[in-house]
């Protein structure tokens, strides 16, 4: 059995083909595992080269090596590695625009995508030259979007990217070998990802940033299929995460969801519940796209005001003890810094400070035409949900020990939006859930369906953890596992 | 040192003629008696649109499969897939429809080593030199993954293939023009909207042409077009003074299929006649009483009831997602025992029966061969509401050969391979799903004048837990029954079931000329899937718990 401890994250050859890059373009013939800043310029000025009829141009890019390795019934079953290229190309001409995209980067390609996107431009009627005003103009002011300073988080891990298949497939061995080795079928993914995304336009905007990701997630069940046990997170860096521990714990559980006892049915009701990190930000993440102040001033959605032109801010709409953040320079939630739909960079904003709603995103046109501001404020969907300062914290047994009954819930399935106003929620548990009886886990059981609104659950936290970054591919999510009373369960859910 | 020219030489590179690769010191894989001599050009197909000249492609198939066997591959395969697609979208408040373009290319290898896979996907155009790069890393990931225990990964044998398919349909949607298309989606909104004052028509549009090469080192090579087009077609009607509510129907006859154009104008005729009904029942709905929690028996439409379908029973029986392959992403199946349960497990009622297929004309499913080059065959999924088969591939199929042996049945693919782009990876492809109709010529409104008391649900939404079992739905518009007659709309009905006992209670179905086919996109993660579709009858299924869409506990 290899021991996770035995493998290193050294720079050892890679027993890939290709050989890898510290963000240089390769040589001839041998493609870029992603492309470089200087490719993407180079790409940019080629596409720009095949416009006709002026106009203003704009492109963005995406480029990902992405190396993986998949576990099931404790075996890995796949190894891979993919390179994905995608441009995606809009053409603007007095105000009528088009957009195309393609993931061919030849000459031919190219071009036919140019093509699409200016046959798209020419079937819009010159209507939309109304649009081509003076706020317009404004709203798309290059020298007002290029003095809008990007933050420079660190994003990019060399030791992540330089991480062989080779040493891959041990890690991913060493995470399946403890859950075989119990008896239990150990079932996961492990993938780490190196991207080179763009935004540029002819309008002088310029962004560029080279990203790692690893996603790493285990799932441990039993043979008889009634016990499920998960762990897992995604982080810039592998060095950040802890793949041993996630095993670990996702075996813990499995063997906790049915030892001593199988999983058993309690009556559905309202319950204290301890959410777990994880299940606080699956519950939460959907606040996140209603963060915008245009649908608030509707008004529509939990953010709006009484009236037309009106919003909630200023006043209360979580417990006084919840803060709610997005800091592209978060060291745990650190994210893209800068919106890959039109370029504009992300500042650090608090849009929830001690329970109170204080900002809600706009765009630039809403900006200067009712706040009388040069700048937008984007909503990354990234975000830091935790206590505010000086607010105490508990670890999750401190949480556990305190509670005199209530369920420990791991992660939530397929939340789903039931109402937009309340954002009354629902879905499933899944993967673990306990009953605690006088602060110790009593037995385990059976999944619950749920109907919950996360604005009403942590209007009224009784306890709080300490923050963490949790699995959300693709986004930086950090929620602390709450302790809440009166969480709806509406019914049975015996799925494993 | 590298520069901007070396990215425009690379580009060069990618796109050189043989002469060019012979010249460059390709000489010697050109020169190598390779394994794999794939037919002439001339028999390759036609691939819009695409950089790679016919005479480079079975170059690049046979570096690709000789590398990987040379790496010491047992068996390995390689796709090209080439996609073009197109949507529109046209709603209240866009002047002018017009259109969105992708267009996708890519290749990739599969390797199996010692019974483990390995995979390489690379969008954009190849060179053979990459295309032997990619066979070789892919049976390098396999060996890799094989220093672990040992796995043992047999394929069902499957003919050697070979040949040229291309969808059937009347019009390629890409010969028609810009215009056209946007004359035909602009005026079918038009038309509609001036049917009633307010209402408001929001149409989506999509349309791909797809090629798709495949070559394996059993010596299969097989080249397709397919077409899929469709989208969606909504009314929505202004909110009711006295309610205030707003009403809204999604036609049925616009999703995605495996046709041409000349399905955009069959739907757009379709859709025109039944647009005063869709306005009609949008109106109708905003005057909803609120549900009585409660059970009861119900109609559901063949839309509502395909939705349902197609997760409950037709997700169940992917046999990877019943085996576990997904059990650490979107979850397992209630189906999770397949030789213990094929042929005992009861997973509805006796007038139940669901086939599978992959040929049906006009479906989103419909292949010549699947991504392993098997000739899918129609099997029967469940039997008189037992279950008697699983969707399969090639190495699928073994792991249910005890009890194909059993039955006498050959162990051989069900032809569910697929892989939504060439950099995705070979998993399982849904195939056409269709539930057996009733022996009676009933239909929706037959059921319900057969029904005293219950309720009528027409399309709408349906979830499911991570183990297909629990389910919860309501419909787009959901009636109630009283004494056979639909007496009025009700709102926040929330239906609530678990599979097999909703299946249980299924007591009646409508007749042949009843039947409706819908398309379905199937997700197997965030933004992965593949379109297939579901043929179904409306349904009378009784005893079903309807509760509160938003009340809490």
């Amino acid at each position: 059995m290899s021991s996770l401890s035995n493998v290193t994250l050294s720079t050892a050859k890679s027993t890939a083909v290709w050989p890898r890059n510290a963000c240089v373009p390769r040589s001839l013939l041998v493609p870029s595992e992603f492309l470089s800043r200087a490719e993407c310029t180079a790409l940019f000025e080629q596409i720009v080269g095949l416009t006709r009829g002026g106009g203003e141009t704009y492109v963005m890019i995406t480029s990902a090596w992405r190396g993986g390795t998949q576990w099931a019934r404790s075996r890995v079953h796949m190894a891979s590695e993919t390179r994905t290229t995608s441009v995606a190309i809009s053409r603007t001409i007095r105000g009528a625009w088009g957009a195309a995209g393609t993931t061919r980067l030849d000459a031919e390609g190219l071009q036919q995508a140019v093509r699409d996107a200016e046959q798209a431009l020419l079937l819009r009627r010159e209507a939309y030259e109304q649009l081509h005003d003076a706020e317009h103009e404004q709203a798309h002011d290059a020298d007002a979007l290029s003095s809008a300073p990007t933050l420079q988080p660190t994003l990019w891990d060399e030791a992540t990217y330089r991480v062989s298949a080779e040493t891959r497939t041990q890690l991913a061995q060493a995470m399946l070998a403890e859950a075989d080795d119990a008896g239990l079928l150990a079932f996961g993914a492990l993938h780490l990802i190196a991207s080179g995304n763009a935004t540029l336009a002819t309008d002088g905007l310029v962004q560029y940033y080279p990203t790692t990701e690893v996603l790493c997630s285990v799932t441990v069940r039993d043979p008889k299929g009634i016990a499920s046990g998960w762990a897992g997170v995604n982080h810039y860096a592998l060095g950040k995460i802890d793949p041993h521990a996630i095993a670990a714990r996702a075996l813990e559980k499995c063997q906790r969801m049915y030892t001593p006892t199988p999983p058993s049915a309690i009556e559905p009701g309202r319950y204290t519940v301890i959410l777990e990190p994880q299940a606080t930000a699956d519950l939460f993440a959907p606040v996140m796209n209603w963060l915008e102040r245009e649908t608030a001033e509707l008004p529509e959605g939990p953010f709006g005001g009484r009236e037309s032109g009106r919003s909630k801010i200023g006043e209360r709409v979580l417990d006084r003890r919840l803060t709610l953040r997005s800091d592209p320079m978060d060291p745990d939630g650190g994210f893209l810094p800068y919106d890959t739909s039109n370029g504009t960079p992300y500042q650090p904003v608090t849009w929830i400070d001690r329970g109170v709603l204080r900002a809600l995103a706009y765009d630039r046109r809403y900006a200067l035409r009712t706040l009388h501001r040069e700048t937008a404020l984007p909503n990354p969907r990234a975000f830091r949900l935790a206590p505010a300062d000086g607010v105490p914290t508990a670890t999750l047994e401190e949480l556990i020990a305190t509670t005199a009954r209530g369920i420990l819930v791991t992660r939530f399935h397929d939340v789903r939006l039931l109402d937009m106003n309340s954002l009354l929620c629902s879905g499933y548990t899944r993967d673990g859930l306990w009953l605690i009886e006088d602060g110790k886990i009593s037995r385990p059981l059976k999944n619950f369906r749920f109907a919950e609104s996360p604005l009403f659950i942590l209007n009224k936290v009784e306890a709080i953890g300490v923050p963490q970054r949790v699995f959300a591919p693709g986004r930086a999510y950090v929620a602390p596992a709450v302790r809440v009373k009166d969480f709806s369960f509406t019914g049975l859910a015996d799925g494993v | 040192m590298t520069s901007r020219h070396d990215f425009r030489m690379r580009q060069r590179a990618a796109n050189v003629t043989r002469r060019t690769l012979l010249k460059t010191g390709s000489i010697a894989l050109a020169a190598t008696a390779l394994p794999y001599q794939f037919a002439d050009a001339a028999s390759v197909g036609e691939i819009d649109r695409s950089p790679l000249r016919r005479a480079e492609i079975p170059e690049l198939l046979s570096a690709a499969l000789h590398a990987a066997n040379a790496a010491g591959a047992t068996y390995a395969d390689v796709h090209v897939l080439s996609t073009r697609r197109e949507e529109w979208q046209y709603f209240v408040g866009l002047d002018y429809p017009a259109p969105w373009w992708d267009t996708t290319l890519g290749f990739s290898v599969r390797a199996l080593v010692k019974g483990y896979w390995g995979f390489v996907g690379i969008d954009g155009v190849v060179t053979a030199d990459i295309a032997a790069a990619a066979g070789r890393d892919a049976a390098t990931q396999a060996a890799l993954a094989a220093r672990g225990k040992p796995r043992v990964a047999e394929l069902a044998s499957t003919p050697v293939v070979t040949g040229t398919w291309t969808m059937p349909v009347a019009i390629d949607p890409f010969t028609v023009s810009l215009e056209e298309k946007a004359d035909v989606i602009g005026a079918l909104n038009d038309d509609i909207e001036r049917l009633h004052d307010g209402v408001g028509v929001g149409t989506l549009l999509t349309l791909s042409k797809q090629h798709r090469i495949f070559a394996s080192s059993d010596g299969s090579y097989t080249t397709q077009t397919l077409y899929h087009t469709g989208g969606s077609l909504s009314v929505t009607v202004p909110r009711d003074w006295r309610s205030g509510l707003s009403g809204h129907r999604s036609a049925d006859v616009f999703s995605v299929a495996g046709a041409g154009w000349e399905y955009v104008q069959q739907a757009g005729v379709a859709v025109r006649d039944a647009a005063p009904q869709l306005i009609e029942d949008a109106l109708g709905s905003r005057r909803p009483k609120p549900v009585e929690v409660g059970r009861y028996d119900i109609v559901f439409d063949a839309k509502a009831i395909a939705n349902i379908l197609g997760t409950s029973i037709g997700v169940a029986t992917e046999l990877d997602r019943a085996m576990g392959y997904e059990a650490n992403g979107v979850g397992t199946s209630y189906l999770d025992d397949p030789l213990a349960m094929l042929g005992t497990y009861k997973v509805g009622s006796p007038q139940l029966t669901v086939t599978a297929n992959r040929s049906m004309p006009g479906c989103a499913a419909t292949v010549q061969w699947d991504d392993e080059g098997v000739v899918p065959r129609e099997t029967t999924l469940i039997t008189d509401g037992i279950l008697t088969d699983y969707q399969t591939t090639r190495e699928a199929a073994s792991w249910l050969a005890p009890y194909y042996q059993q039955h006498g049945t050959s162990v051989v693919s069900n032809g569910c391979a697929g892989m939504y782009e060439a950099t995705d990876f070979m998993r399982q492809h849904s195939p056409n799903l269709v539930m057996r109709p009733g022996p009676h010529a009933l239909s929706f409104a037959d059921l319900v004048k057969n029904t005293k008391r219950g309720l009528a649900i027409v399309g709408g939404d349906w979830f499911v837990d991570q183990q297909l079992l629990n389910g919860t739905g309501s419909g787009e518009i959901v009636y109630e029954i009283v004494n056979g007659k639909l007496v009025g709309t009700i709102s926040g009905a929330q239906v609530v079931y678990r599979s097999p006992n909703f299946w249980k209670g299924l007591v009646a179905l409508g007749g042949a000329t009843n039947a409706q086919t819908f398309g379905h996109w199937r997700v197997r993660d965030s933004y992965r899937g593949t379109f297939h579709s579901i043929t179904a009858v409306p349904v009378l299924i009784t005893g079903v718990a309807v509760t509160d869409l938003t009340r809490q506990a």
